[in-house]
């Protein structure tokens, strides 16, 4: 293992592969910073570039652009309040909250380090328990997929507790979105007005867009602040925290990290999903779940540290059985391919080497996403220190390419323009914008998974109880079921105690 | 400050000078200087896919047989099984700049199945490039040696079988519809999201069967029972439908269409030149390194068999109750 390791590290440590990896983590994070613009576009940007390096220093090119992506993310939802990717969307809770406090360093300094710690940590499960967590993957399937996007949802509810039913409202608007498409059990069109474009669905990159950017604009222009800026001190524009703060989140960390690399080998769940767990998870353990989206670094160390956990958890599937579970992975297993590789178990035995350098080299990803972040991100952090009077139109520019961008259709403008303006007016009478696009996202998952279980077991339910795992998750939901009808029951004899319903999910 | 602005800006432009710029050939251009500019390839399946890969190496692979300095741009025009890109396709620019590939899901079942805003017959087709093996894969430790005794255990079983494909209206979905019919087989296909899933889905146990390329299949984990189409280099080992005295077969292919109208000479140009990257040694080589062929036919012909698949899948999907008021 040693020889190996020395062996490995030889290819490893070129200037080729280097390179690669500062230049992937240097432009995804660029992209990845854009609204609107994601890893799969930086990726496909960098495709072309590997089909003439040789495979290690290509894939590595993929890996460092794909996680340097996932952090470049959270900077737009830290610095401008929009959500560039699905997996940044969670950050925007409290990472927005705390950068509008004046403190848009810190919070970024704390999604660099949970990003950091979050590859680290994924890198080391796929070097060292790739075997027993794909075991454990291939215990799962659509009956335990249904369940955990049900928990998902459940825990959506605690997002807002001022008023649980605005919060309910929202969710099943959203589960409502999420119908519209192409349904993938029958092949029907559903609401889909005739319009090729929306056979996919509802974009989802437009309509963060425009829930969070547009309609953050809209409001921020009625204000009538436009000349002032969020930021005005230098002191919030510091990056660094200290040791004794890096511990406080410790936790956090671990339970994204956790999180992260075990949703990122679940096929089709990605790190969306796989970061508003880790949210929920930090939320539930933590002492003062109350201060959760007012700008609690927990917040955004725990989705962000699950974000990236998934780069390396969704590596797992793809190099022990040739299994892309996410768009992004796709690239990465077509640069093999094109190098006439085929990812899988016979990949590590016909090419140890090549493997091994691109597992090492993906916890190197990680080191020189933390190098190229300490260096930009003191320079993204300044945007909010732009009067309001010029960062308003870039941000707008910005959208505009953003989500034209993500897929070259028109028809996503109009979906960004009417959603930043139902969201406007929706914001002022107090629904919940994350509880609605959570639904969304998690709504066509339980809804596919559900049905795809029933075909399988010829319509029979019983498969939710007969294999074990569906079982363990089945009492874990009635369990989270009991504690909130035990707390509204508690709520109910004591009016005037302070015990929230939600909270308890 | 200024800075900040300069970066905002700067990324910008950047982003929308990667996006491209397409369709806009120069105007009152004379046929016999094409191209003189670099061309858009339009994909309209999302990037990382099977179509995205070989529509790339088919891009870079053609360049030197390109009269001129020009290259050709890969632009993924991702959505509705192909329909949002065969659309864009519809209403570009007929000069030869934008051009687009399509397999059969396209132009001869999403016509089918689907309103859709082009004439699946109203293109300009330029060639038809390669094929790619399309098989049923199964789990490696699966209990049929061949196809003749997972028929038997199909009739044995009726209803019990189930597989998964990636969509319904899949070329691998109607192709084991096709197959059903014509041995009066009751078999049940599952639907997954992707390639990815239905792997997944195989392995574990979930599903008896998987609908995949040859690029699925490790002997460690699964073989191939039979393929669904024809024998290409690489796939030599998997017997194919016929093989077992079955008729029904389909090959899978990947052609290139210009919008109606796009000028013959125009047209005769690109498929020269993606004629000759064809016969190149070097981009065989590299084809079937990834288990494709190249499959040309030229423009006649691609026509005749776009025509075909429509009628032959229009009966499939007549039976599946799948087809739309046309």
């Amino acid at each position: 293992m040693t020889d190996a390791f020395a062996f490995v590290a030889t290819e490893l440590l070129t200037v080729d592969v280097l390179l690669a990896i500062f230049f992937g983590s240097f432009v995804g994070m660029l992209i990845g910073a854009l609204p609107g613009l994601g890893a799969v576009l930086a990726m496909v940007l960098m495709l072309p570039l590997t089909f003439t390096m040789d495979p290690m220093a290509g894939i590595l090119l993929l890996l460092a652009t794909y996680q340097g992506a996932e952090y470049g993310g959270s900077i737009s939802a830290v610095v401008l309040g929009i959500p560039g990717t699905p997996a940044a969307l969670v950050t925007v809770f409290d990472g927005a909250a705390m950068a509008r406090e004046g403190n848009p360093g810190k919070a970024l300094g704390y999604s660099l380090v949970a990003s950091t710690v979050g590859g680290l940590v994924s890198g080391l499960l796929l070097l060292g328990l790739s075997v027993p967590i794909v075991q454990f993957a291939l215990l799962l399937g659509d009956p335990e997929f249904f369940l955990i996007a049900l928990i998902g949802l459940l825990a959506v509810g605690s997002l807002s507790s001022e008023d649980v039913v605005k919060s309910f409202i929202a969710v099943v608007l959203g589960l409502m979105a999420g119908t519209v498409g192409l349904d993938t059990i029958t092949g029907e069109a559903r609401f889909t007005l005739g319009r090729a474009e929306l056979m996919e669905g509802l974009g989802l990159v437009a309509l963060m867009a425009g829930m969070f950017g547009v309609a953050e604009l809209l409001s921020l222009v009625s204000k009538k602040a436009s000349g002032q800026a969020y930021v005005t001190s230098r002191k919030g524009l510091r990056t660094s925290l200290t040791w004794r703060e890096i511990r406080s989140v410790g936790r956090s960390i671990t339970l994204g990290s956790g999180i992260g690399s075990l949703v990122g080998v679940i096929p089709g769940m990605g790190a969306g999903p796989s970061s508003w767990f880790a949210y929920s998870a930090a939320k539930k353990w933590s002492k003062s779940p109350q201060t959760f989206g007012k700008g609690n670094p927990d917040g955004i160390a725990a989705p962000e540290a699950a974000n990236n956990a998934t780069v390396g958890g969704a590596m797992i599937p793809l190099l022990s059985l040739g299994i892309p579970g996410s768009p992004s992975v796709a690239i990465i297993m077509g640069a093999f391919i094109i190098h006439g590789l085929q990812p899988g178990p016979g990949l590590f035995e016909a090419e140890p080497t090549l493997v091994y350098g691109i597992i090492y080299g993906f916890l190197l990803t990680s080191v020189a996403m933390f190098i190229v972040g300490k260096l930009l991100t003191t320079g993204f952090a300044r945007i909010l220190t732009v009067s309001n009077a010029y960062l308003i139109p870039l941000v707008m520019v910005s959208i505009i390419v953003g989500t034209f961008a993500s897929r070259y259709l028109f028809f996503d403008l109009w979906i960004a323009l009417a959603a930043g303006v139902v969201t406007a007016l929706a914001v002022k009478l107090r629904y919940s914008v994350a509880a609605f696009i959570l639904a969304f996202i998690l709504g066509p998952i339980a809804e596919v998974s559900l049905r795809r279980t029933l075909v399988l077991s010829d319509g029979s339910f019983s498969v939710f109880l007969t294999r074990p795992l569906s079982l363990a998750l089945v009492i874990l939901i009635a369990v989270i079921l009991a504690l909130i009808a035990y707390s509204v029951i508690r709520r109910a004899t004591k009016p005037r105690a302070e015990v929230d319903v939600m909270t308890t999910v | 400050m200024k800075k900040i602005t300069a970066l905002v800006a700067g990324a910008a432009l950047f982003l929308t000078a990667c996006g491209g710029t397409s369709g806009s050939g120069a105007s009152g251009e004379d046929a016999a200087d094409f191209p003189s500019q670099n061309i858009t390839l339009y994909v309209p399946y999302a990037p990382g896919g099977a179509t995205d890969r070989t529509s790339r190496i088919l891009a870079e692979a053609v360049e030197g047989h390109l009269p001129g300095e020009s290259s050709i741009v890969v632009e993924n025009r991702a959505g509705g099984g192909s329909v949002v890109g065969l659309s864009a396709l519809w209403n570009a620019k007929p000069d030869g700049y934008t051009i687009g590939v399509t397999m059969e899901t396209g132009v001869a079942t999403k016509p089918n199945t689907e309103q859709v805003t082009y004439e699946y017959a109203g293109f300009e087709e330029i060639a038809l490039l390669v094929q790619s093996p399309q098989i049923l894969i199964v789990a490696a430790d699966a209990p049929w040696a061949d196809f003749d005794e997972w028929v038997e255990y199909v009739r044995a079983n009726p209803g019990k079988y189930k597989y998964g494909h990636s969509g319904i209206g899949s070329i691998g979905h109607l192709t084991m519809e096709a197959l059903s019919a014509e041995l009066d087989l009751d078999i049940v296909g599952v639907p997954f999201g992707g390639g990815g899933e239905s792997k997944q889905a195989l392995l574990s146990g979930q599903t008896e069967g998987d609908i995949g390329s040859t690029a699925d299949i490790d002997p460690s984990l699964n073989r191939g029972l039979v393929n669904l189409g024809e024998t290409i280099p690489g796939t030599e080992d998997i017997p194919v439908l016929a093989d077992f005295g079955v008729s029904t077969g389909v090959v899978p292919w990947i052609g290139l269409l210009a919008p109606p109208e796009t000028p013959e000479p125009v047209v005769d140009a690109l498929n020269a030149a993606f004629k000759s990257a064809l016969e190149d040694p070097a981009t065989v080589e590299k084809l079937e390194a990834l288990d494709l062929a190249p499959y040309y036919h030229d423009g006649d012909e691609f026509e005749a068999i776009i025509e075909q698949r429509y009628e032959e899948i229009g009966a499939i999907t007549d039976e599946l109750g799948l087809s739309v008021d046309k």
